[in-house]
């Protein structure tokens, strides 16, 4: 098993019950199926519709956008992540 | 001298004299500014602050991305400077600034609008409105997933 902490960015701020969503899952899992674990550990609130929210959200690590299909095998044993919802800088 | 793209996520309020500072160069006739600022309403919603959130390492990478594809296109010798603030922020306070320099003029011009576009699209920049009734909320942008 692996660690994983996914860091929570804009709405998902408000989904949380901290700062980042903190999990344990195989060695191996991939994005697409973190994306499936987040959906369990965040909680809808109203006016948010979380499934939408997250299939139009990408998780990255500290350098760049990961694939779908990527599958987290750090070498620490932890993973460390983030979830970016659709954009609007500026 | 200093680097040809800035690109950096700050908290503390943006000036004129640093992105002045930042784009000095005896070669340029001109240096445009463009300023994001907090606006006060939004579709039909009176504001009172906002407050911007932002994934800064990914965000600085996206800047010195946009920085390089826009000396490809407008020049080597441009300068490029992209300061984004996070926090909450009044109205009437800037959020953003982009400053570009260049020999001429033109090139200032396409090369700020550009900018400004893509800052939209492809920066992990979320911003929180504070409305005067109280109420909050998270804005809806652009999904960064690859369709």
């Amino acid at each position: 098993m692996i660690r994983i902490r996914v860091k929570l960015f804009g709405a998902f701020r408000q989904l949380g019950t901290g700062p980042e969503v903190s999990l344990e899952a195989p060695r191996g899992t991939t994005v697409s199926e973190l994306r499936a674990l987040l959906a369990q550990r965040l909680t809808a609130r109203p006016g948010v519709d979380l499934a939408a929210l997250l299939q139009d959200s990408v998780i990255a690590d500290n350098a760049r956008i990961l694939a779908e299909t990527h599958a987290l095998e750090p070498s620490s044993g932890e993973a460390e992540l983030a979830i970016l919802p659709p954009v609007c800088g500026g | 001298m200093a680097s040809r793209i800035v690109g950096k996520v700050v908290s503390g309020p943006l000036t004129h004299e640093q992105v002045i500072e930042l784009l000095d160069d005896p070669t340029h006739g001109a240096q445009l500014l463009f300023w994001g600022i907090v606006r006060n309403l939004n579709d039909g919603r009176s504001v009172e602050a906002v407050t911007y959130d932002a994934h800064a390492p990914l965000c600085e990478r996206v800047f010195e991305e946009l920085g390089t594809e826009v000396l490809a296109k407008w020049g080597e010798g441009l300068r490029i400077v992209i300061l984004h603030r996070v926090g909450r922020l009044k109205v009437g306070e800037a959020s953003l600034v982009i400053g570009v320099g260049s020999a001429h003029r033109d090139e200032s011009y396409q090369a700020s609008r550009y900018l400004i576009e893509e800052i939209k699209k492809r920066a992990p920049v979320w911003k929180q409105e504070h409305y005067v009734d109280g109420d909050s909320e998270w804005i809806r942008g652009h999904s960064l997933a690859k369709r």
